[in-house]
């Protein structure tokens, strides 16, 4: 039996091994419901398959562009042999300057979508954010001033783009199988323009910026479709800023469709807040045994009251915000004013714009039984601890804005070495050679631009577990 | 980019085949990928980057006949899983090849040699897998499961070996 048939062989034997399994993955019991963002990503490949095939571009010479109106410019020299016509884009050489537009009909503009890149050099946040139309615009800075300039128009016959030729030369590049034109501009630091066509989206995109070719083409590369809708409730937590004194944050919630968050006290006692983005997914119940319904407002808004008078029993406030289209409610043995002022309280926090300077770490999810006990404080360097109920284990997470003057020691007969991950980043986990000995995990957030260490006594699971659920929370005022 | 990899699906046909075996088998690779993970987001990444291959590799994907097609998912989500798996954590098995082999080799008929290999440890399963079922290259299979490219080759000619051994004897039968 030759080399060949032996891997045909073994090829259909580990399809067949592989069918043994299928039938019972298919019959499972419960069949699993796909969550929102999963639905979200998987449509984004199939609605695509929606739409009209549109031809490859074969010929080697750069797609045309429109964008920015320069006005004016005659036609000084034109060059038929310059014209490239791809998709009705048509780029023409003048003598000064570079003209792009496009001849057919006109592709829909969609609403409440826009493309923008997914990935943008570190230093540089957002200053114009992308807003859907026939021409769109975003901007980023950073400290120093300099700018990304990422614009994009859909094809249309009304607008034009032309790149002035003086001072620049143009490069062929590629982004991804896509051909562009990088204008490298030659008065240094006025920054290159990288111009591109996305036939299938029927979009001229180009970007402006004093960056390498590299950085360009990658930013580039990394233009998606972005909901917008979408995009504010994946970056949005609502956050109370005053909550009764002796009560800490002990789970936090995370940015999506629905969010909640628990404070608790020393005495065990908790506030329960939640809400919930206008979506069929979610309903509220609230139990009406032994409870008063009552009405009241928060900030002006009609509220449900549900009042229960038993001592460390909850109450329950409920209310529906029309205006950013949240659902809200806050259970708490508390007084009804307390619990009116924990809600007025509650604002959106972008998670974008959280640093170290007006936050702190938070793990959003512990093991159970485990409690805060020590707060991190806002600052370059923060520790809290954790400890269990029973008093025989304790977590201790500790950052530290990434500095020269940030050590780390870690004594090495004591433990065995093992990397792992925590999400995409790299990180050192020091097993103690003791059972029941202390664990270390140590990794650098590169987001945030912090060394983090937790140490505990919890299985490698649970420690890489907490570390990939540290969120970044604001500071939260308490009375 | 997602817009590139679609580009790869030429024609409405392609794309609304791609649509069917999307409905047709998520939720039994969702199932799979959630016995290996154990966690229901990991496992929808997993499903995720089953059907990305798929898009990538989709005229080699539909090269299969349709009754390959389920086996053929499982494989490729059950080996997502296993490269998300491995880069929790850089701790890789023990697989115990000496005591596999012992009872591999009884095998006497091709029903019994398939259900041998329902039993490969698990890296030599997903090393096969990868190399004679996907086409990984084996240095693409060392960077997904953590292994050298040795370890790789290691495993993928003793699993041949050990097929070789059980179709060549005397008195197997290759029913299929």
């Amino acid at each position: 039996m030759t080399d060949e048939m032996l891997d045909a062989l073994a090829r259909q034997v580990l399809l067949d091994a592989s069918e043994l399994g299928c039938s019972d993955a298919e019959q499972a019991e419960e069949q699993h419901t796909f969550s929102p963002s999963f639905e979200r990503k998987m449509k984004k490949l199939i609605r695509r398959a929606d739409h009209p095939v549109r031809h490859r571009v074969t010929q080697a010479v750069a797609c045309t562009a429109l964008v920015i109106f320069l006005g004016g410019g005659s036609v000084l020299a034109f060059s038929a042999e310059a014209r490239a016509a791809v998709f009705g884009w048509v780029r023409e050489v003048y003598e000064t300057y570079f003209s792009y537009h496009y001849e057919g009909g006109e592709t829909e503009v969609p609403e409440n979508t826009v493309f923008k890149p997914t990935w943008i050099p570190e230093g540089y946040t957002e200053t114009v954010a992308p807003e859907p139309g026939d021409s769109v615009t975003n901007i980023y800075e950073n400290e120093t001033g300099d700018f990304i300039i990422f614009c994009y128009t859909y094809d249309s016959e009304s607008t034009a783009l032309n790149v002035e030729r003086d001072g620049s030369e143009t490069q062929q590049v590629f982004i991804g199988d896509v051909p562009a034109e990088l204008y490298v501009n030659r008065d240094e630091g006025e920054g290159d323009t990288l111009v591109w066509t996305d036939e299938y989206n029927g979009i001229l995109c180009w970007i402006t910026a004093d960056l390498s070719v590299e950085e360009l083409v990658r930013i580039a590369g990394s233009v998606e479709l972005v909901d917008l809708n979408q995009a504010a409730i994946e970056n949005t937590v609502f956050l109370p800023t005053w909550v009764p004194e002796g009560y800490e944050l002990t789970t936090g919630p995370e940015p999506g469709e629905g969010g909640h968050m628990i404070y608790q006290n020393e005495m065990g006692l908790i506030i329960f807040i939640s809400y919930f983005f206008d979506t069929e997914n979610y309903i509220a119940q609230v139990e009406l045994d032994g409870v008063e319904l009552l009405t009241a407002t928060v900030n002006g808004i009609p509220a449900d009251f549900f009042y229960d008078e038993k001592e460390n029993e909850s109450s329950v406030l409920v209310w529906h915000d029309e205006e950013i289209g949240v659902m809200f409610s806050i259970s708490a043995p508390l007084p009804q004013e307390d619990i009116i002022r924990v809600a007025e309280s509650i604002a959106p926090v972008s998670v974008s714009l959280l640093t170290l300077e007006n936050a702190v770490l938070i793990p959003t999810w512990l093991p159970t039984g485990y409690k805060m006990t020590k707060a991190p404080e806002r600052g370059k360097h923060a520790t809290s601890v954790y400890w269990n109920d029973k008093g025989d284990g304790v977590i201790a997470i500790t950052y530290s804005m990434n500095s020269e003057s940030t050590i780390v020691e870690v004594e090495r007969d004591q433990v065995e070495v093992q990397r792992v991950f925590v999400g995409d980043w790299p990180a050192d986990l020091y097993l103690d050679k003791d059972e029941g000995g202390t664990n270390i995990l140590i990794w650098e957030n590169t987001d945030i631009g912090a060394l983090c260490r937790i140490s505990s006594t919890l299985p490698q699971e649970d420690m890489i577990r907490i570390a990939e659920r540290l969120e970044l929370m604001p500071v939260v005022q308490t009375t | 980019m997602l817009m590139f990899y679609l580009q790869m699906l030429d024609t409405p046909e392609e794309k609304a085949k791609f649509e069917e075996i999307y409905l047709a088998y998520r939720g039994m690779m969702f199932n799979i990928a959630n016995s290996i993970l154990r966690n229901e987001k990991d496992a929808e990444d997993a499903v995720h980057n089953a059907f990305l291959w798929i898009i990538k590799n989709f005229s080699k994907f539909f090269e299969n006949p349709c009754e390959n097609l389920a086996p053929l998912n499982a494989i490729i989500v059950r080996n997502e899983s296993i490269t998300i798996a491995r880069k929790r954590s850089r701790l890789v098995p023990l697989d115990d090849w000496d005591g596999f082999e012992d009872t591999a080799a009884e095998a006497n008929s091709y029903d019994e040699l398939v259900e041998v290999f329902d039993q490969l440890p698990q890296t030599y399963r997903a090393v096969m897998e990868m190399k004679l079922v996907l086409g990984f290259t084996d240095g693409e299979i060392a960077d997904r499961l953590g292994l050298t490219k040795t370890a790789v080759s290691t495993r993928i000619n003793r699993g041949r070996q050990l097929l070789r051994e059980i179709v060549t004897k005397e008195g197997f039968v290759h029913d299929r």
